[in-house]
C-alpha cells in the first residue's frame, strides 16, 4: 500500500517534472522553431527516403530488365548463322559468352518449333533447368506471341526473370537490284523473318543485393543527416533568432509588461500595442491636421477679409488723402485767400486813407483854384483895362491880400497832401506789387529786407497807433534764394500776429542775420505770450486763439508749411507775459536741395 | 486592257515550246528508282550526251534538258506509260528493271536499257530494244583476280545449277585457260549454303562469288564473310557492295561508264546509225585493302580502290 503510494508520488513528481519541460519548451519560441524545423526535416527526409526507395528499386528492376532485353538480343544477333545454318557448333560460344555475363544463370537458343537447338547454364534449386521446357503451353503462346510481334519479350518468375528475343534473319533472296547494289529501302532487301528464338534467365539475386545495398546506405546517409540536420538546425535557429531575442531584451528593458514567456506571444503583443498606439497617434495627427487645415482656412479667409478691408481702407485713405490734398490745397488757398482778404483789407484801408488825403484836399484845393481863377477871369474881363500898371495894381490888390496869402498856403498845404497822398497810394501799389509776386514755380533770390518792408507797409494800419516796430537788419545779407510771394506770406502772417499780440502797445523787433548759410529772421514781440500747451499747437490747421470768426486759425500752419517747402524751420520761444519770438531759419540757397 | 495582256501571255507561252523545240531531241529517261547507282548512270549518259551535241553549225541542235522520270516516286506508271506513247519520243532511256519493265512492251520508239542485270529474262526482245549489260565475264574477273592475287590458284565455287549452270560452264573454261581449278559445290537453297562453304575450306585459295540468288542471300554473304576472315580466304565477288561488306575484291562494271557508253549508243541510235547490245566496255576493279591486309594475302600492286 505504501509501495504504491510511493509509486504514485514519483509517477506524479515524474509527470509533472515532464510538464514543467514540455511548457518550457512549447514557452520558447526558438526551441519551437528548433523542434518544428527538425521535425519537418525528418518528415521530409522520411519521405524523400521512401520515394527515392521505391524509385531505386524501380530502377534496379528496369535495369535487369533492360540487360537481360538487350542479352538477350544481342545473343538472337550473334546465334544468327548458327541457326540459319543449324549449326550446334556456331552456337556453342555466343552463348558461353552470355552466361558470363553478371546475373545470367541460364541461355538457351530454340529453333522456329521450340526445339532445343543449344542450351547451357546452371539450373534452379532442384538442378532441374529454367528454360526447358518446351511443349509447355505457356511457352509455346509466348514464343508465337514473340514470332508475331517480332520483339523480344520477358516473363517474371518468383526466383527469376526469363528473356525471350526472336532471331531473324532474311530468307528470302535478293532482289536481282538488291544482289548487285546496296540496299536503300526495303524494295530491294527482304523482310527479315523469325528462323528461331532466343532465352536467357536472370535470377534475382542481384535485384536483392541491390534493395539491400540501397536500404543499408539510405539508412546510413539517413543517420548522418539527422545529426548534421540537428546541429545545422540549431545554429540555423540561433542565428535567426538571435535578432529575435536582441529584440526581446530590448522591449524587456523598455520594461514594456511580458504576458507570456513566449518570444512570439510577447513580440504580438508589443506589436498589437504599437500599432494601436501608431494608430492613435495617426488619429490624433489626422485632428490636428484637420483642426490646423480648418484654421488655416479661417485665418485665410480672415486674412483674406482683413485684406480686402485694408485694400479698402487703403483705398479709402488713398481717397482722404487725395481729398485732403485737395483740401490743403483749397486751405491753402483758403489761408491765401484769408491772407489776401486781410491783405485787401489793409490795402483798401490804406488806399482809402490815402485817397482820403487826395479827395479830402481836393474840393479845398478846388476852392482855391476858384479863387485863382476868379482874379484870372477878372482880369481877362478887362479890369484895369488895357493898362498894365492897372492891370498889375487889380493883381496886386489880389494877392496882396490877406486872402491871397491864405489861398496861397492852402494851396500849398492841398499839393503837398494831395502828392502825400498819391506818393502813399504808389508806395502802397509798388509795395503790393512787390508783395504779391504771381506764384512762382521756381525761385528766385530776393532781397529778404525789401519784402520784409514792403509786408510791413501793408500791414501799417494795423500797427501805427499802437505798435512801434524796430527794424535791426543785416544789411550784408546777401540775396536770399526763396519763392518770394510765398515767404513774405510768411512774414505777413507772424507780422500780424505779432502785431496782434500786443494789445494795448509795445514793440515788434524784427531782427534778420545770415550764419553757417542759413537765413535767420526773428520776429519778437512783447505781448501776451503763448503759453507752452498752446505752443505745441500753434502750427496745427484751425487752431486759432482768436474768437471764432477772427480769422482762419490757418496763417501758421500754412506758413509752417512754406518753410517746410524751403527745407526750413521756424523756432518758437515764448513766455506768458513776456511776449514771443518766433524765428524762421531757411538756408540761404536753395540750391540742391530745391 | 487586261484580257489583251492575257492574250499576248498565252500566245507567248502556246509558242515558247515551239520556240525552244527548234531542233532538239526528245529523250526521255525512265529511272528505276533514286539509288545510287541509277544516279551515277545517269550522270555518265548527262555528261556525254551534253557533249554529243554540236552546237553550233549548220548541224546546230539546241541541247533539250533530259526528261528524267524516277519510277518509284511517279504515282501513276500506266499514264506514264499511255503519255510516252502518245508522245512518241525519239529515244527512251530506262535505268533499272522495273524503268525497262514498264516499257519493254513497246515497239516503234527506240528504248535504250542500263543497269539491267538480267535483261534476258524480260521476255521477247523486239528489234527497237537495245542496251548495255552488267556482265563482266568470268574471263575478265579471272584476268583481273589472278592480276591482284597471282597466288590464287583454287578457286571454290558454289552455285545453284537450277540458275547459273550456263554461267558455271563460262567459268570452268576460263579457269581452264588460265589454268587455275575450280572447286564447285551445288546448292539448292541458301541454307545448305554454310554447310557448303565449310567444305570448301581448306581446299580453296579464295572464293569466287557469282551471282547467283540461291547463294547469295544476306544470310549467306555473313556466312561466306565468316569464312572469308576465320580461314583467311579472299572472296572474290561480281558487286562493290560486297568489297564495302568485307569481300576482299571485285572485278565490276564502271556504272559512270556504262552511263557514257549508253549516251553514245544514244546518238548512234538518233541519227540512225545500227546498234547492238554490249557489255560494260570498262571494267572497275576494286579491293577491300584492310580486308587484304587482314587476310595476308600477298598482293601484286595496288590496282586503285
Amino acid at each position: 500500500m505504501a509501495r504504491n503510494a510511493g509509486l504514485c508520488n514519483r509517477l506524479r513528481m515524474r509527470t509533472m517534472r515532464l510538464t514543467v519541460f514540455w511548457k518550457k519548451i512549447t514557452n520558447s519560441f526558438s526551441l519551437r522553431v528548433f523542434i518544428y524545423l527538425l521535425s519537418a526535416a525528418m518528415v521530409v527526409f522520411g519521405l524523400f527516403n521512401f520515394v527515392f526507395f521505391q524509385y531505386a528499386r524501380q530502377t534496379l528492376v528496369d535495369d535487369i530488365i533492360h540487360s537481360g532485353n538487350l542479352i538477350a538480343r544481342v545473343l538472337a544477333q550473334t546465334v544468327r548463322l548458327g541457326v540459319f545454318a543449324g549449326d550446334e557448333e556456331q552456337l556453342a560460344s555466343p552463348v558461353e559468352a552470355v552466361l558470363s555475363e553478371d546475373g545470367v544463370v541460364e541461355a538457351c537458343v530454340l529453333g522456329l518449333d521450340g526445339a532445343v537447338l543449344f542450351r547451357k547454364g546452371r539450373g534452379n534449386k532442384q538442378g532441374k533447368p529454367f528454360l526447358v521446357n518446351p511443349g509447355a503451353p505457356e511457352r509455346m503462346a509466348l514464343l508465337r506471341q514473340i514470332r508475331e510481334s517480332r520483339t523480344a519479350q520477358y516473363v517474371e518468375a518468383a526466383d527469376t526473370y526469363e528473356f525471350w528475343s526472336p532471331v531473324l534473319a532474311t530468307v528470302e533472296p535478293f532482289s536481282v537490284e538488291a544482289l548487285y547494289f546496296r540496299e536503300q529501302n526495303h524494295e530491294l532487301t527482304g523482310r527479315e523473318q523469325v528462323i528461331g528464338f532466343t532465352g536467357i534467365t536472370m535470377d534475382k539475386s542481384n535485384l536483392r543485393r541491390g534493395y539491400r545495398d540501397i536500404l543499408w546506405r539510405n539508412t546510413v546517409v539517413g543517420v548522418a543527416f539527422l545529426i548534421i540536420g540537428t546541429l545545422v538546425a540549431y545554429l540555423l535557429v540561433q542565428a535567426v533568432t538571435q535578432p529575435l531575442n536582441r529584440l526581446i531584451s530590448d522591449i524587456k528593458a523598455r520594461g514594456v509588461a511580458v504576458e507570456s514567456e513566449d518570444e512570439v506571444g510577447l513580440l504580438t503583443n508589443t506589436f498589437d500595442n504599437l500599432v494601436k498606439k501608431l494608430g492613435e497617434s495617426i488619429a490624433t495627427i489626422n485632428n490636428l491636421k484637420n483642426d490646423l487645415e480648418k484654421k488655416v482656412e479661417e485665418r485665410t479667409g480672415e486674412l483674406a477679409t482683413a485684406n480686402a478691408k485694408l485694400a479698402d481702407e487703403r483705398f479709402q485713405l488713398m481717397k482722404t488723402l487725395l481729398e485732403l490734398k485737395e483740401t490743403q490745397g483749397q486751405l491753402v488757398h483758403s489761408g491765401k485767400m484769408a491772407a489776401l482778404g486781410q491783405l485787401v483789407a489793409g490795402v483798401a484801408h490804406e488806399l482809402n486813407n490815402t485817397t482820403n488825403f487826395i479827395t479830402s484836399s481836393l474840393p479845398l484845393l478846388e476852392r482855391q483854384v476858384k479863387g485863382i481863377t476868379e482874379i484870372y477871369d477878372r482880369l481877362s474881363d478887362g479890369a484895369g483895362g488895357n493898362d498894365i500898371p492897372a492891370q498889375l495894381e487889380i493883381l496886386r490888390e489880389l494877392t496882396d491880400g490877406e486872402e491871397y496869402r491864405k489861398m496861397r498856403a492852402n494851396i500849398a498845404v492841398l499839393l503837398a497832401n494831395i502828392n502825400e497822398g498819391a506818393g502813399r497810394t504808389t508806395k502802397i501799389v509798388r509795395d503790393l506789387k512787390g508783395f504779391s509776386r504771381p506764384d512762382e514755380a521756381a525761385y528766385s533770390a530776393v532781397d529778404i529786407h525789401a519784402g520784409l518792408d514792403s509786408t510791413l507797409t501793408l500791414l501799417e494800419h494795423e500797427y501805427k497807433h499802437h505798435v512801434e516796430i524796430v527794424r535791426e537788419y543785416d544789411r550784408t545779407i546777401p540775396m536770399v534764394v526763396c519763392f518770394a510771394s510765398q515767404l513774405n506770406q510768411v512774414f505777413m502772417n507772424l507780422l500780424l500776429n505779432a502785431i496782434q499780440a500786443i494789445r494795448s502797445r509795445g514793440k515788434v523787433r524784427i531782427r534778420t542775420w545770415a550764419k553757417a548759410g542759413q537765413l535767420h529772421v526773428a520776429i519778437r514781440d512783447d505781448g501776451g505770450g503763448i503759453a507752452p500747451e498752446v505752443q505745441e499747437r500753434i502750427f496745427d490747421p484751425f487752431f486759432s486763439t482768436k474768437e471764432v470768426g477772427d480769422g482762419t486759425g490757418l496763417g501758421l500752419s500754412i506758413s509752417y508749411g512754406i518753410i517746410k517747402k524751403h527745407h526750413g524751420e521756424i523756432i518758437v520761444r515764448s513766455k506768458v507775459g513776456e511776449g514771443s519770438e518766433f524765428e524762421v531759419v531757411i538756408p540761404m540757397t536753395q540750391g540742391k536741395n530745391a | 486592257m487586261k484580257r489583251v495582256f492575257l492574250l499576248i501571255l498565252a500566245v507567248l507561252l502556246l509558242l515558247s515550246p515551239g520556240l525552244a523545240s527548234a531542233a532538239h531531241d526528245d529523250i526521255v529517261v525512265l529511272q528505276s528508282s533514286g539509288l545510287q547507282p541509277y544516279e551515277e548512270a545517269l550522270a555518265g549518259f548527262r555528261q556525254t550526251w551534253e557533249s554529243l551535241i554540236p552546237r553550233s553549225g549548220p548541224k546546230a541542235i539546241l541541247p533539250g534538258p533530259l526528261e528524267v522520270h524516277v519510277l518509284s516516286e511517279e504515282p501513276d506508271r500506266r499514264q506514264l506509260l499511255a503519255s510516252l506513247m502518245e508522245r512518241q519520243p525519239d529515244l527512251i532511256v530506262a535505268i533499272g528493271t522495273n524503268s525497262l519493265a514498264l516499257v519493254k512492251g513497246i515497239t516503234g520508239i527506240p528504248v535504250l536499257y542500263l543497269m539491267v542485270p538480267y535483261p534476258e529474262e524480260m521476255g521477247d526482245k523486239h528489234d527497237n530494244l537495245h542496251g548495255i549489260g552488267m556482265r563482266i565475264s568470268p574471263a575478265r574477273q579471272l584476268t583481273g583476280l589472278l592480276d591482284v592475287f597471282p597466288s590464287s590458284r583454287r578457286l571454290g565455287v558454289l552455285y545453284d545449277p537450277g540458275r547459273s549452270s550456263a554461267l558455271l560452264e563460262e567459268m570452268r573454261e576460263a579457269a581452264a585457260r588460265k589454268q587455275v581449278s575450280l572447286v564447285v559445290r551445288s546448292v539448292s537453297t541458301a541454307r545448305e549454303v554454310p554447310a557448303a562453304l565449310d567444305d570448301l575450306v581448306g581446299f580453296i585459295d579464295a572464293y569466287w562469288m557469282l551471282p547467283d540468288q540461291t547463294v547469295v542471300t544476306p544470310q549467306t554473304v555473313e556466312a561466306m564473310l565468316l569464312v572469308s576472315l576465320e580461314h583467311r580466304i579472299p572472296i572474290l565477288t561480281f558487286s562493290e557492295k560486297y568489297v564495302k561488306l568485307g569481300a576482299t575484291l571485285t572485278v565490276t562494271f564502271d556504272i559512270f561508264d556504262m552511263g557514257r557508253q549508253a549516251a553514245e549508243m544514244a546518238g548512234r541510235i538518233i541519227s540512225g546509225q545500227p546498234v547492238s547490245d554490249v557489255e560494260p566496255g570498262k571494267v572497275k576493279i576494286s579491293v577491300n585493302q584492310k580486308v587484304a591486309e587482314k587476310l595476308g594475302v600477298k598482293k601484286q600492286a595496288a590496282i586503285g580502290d
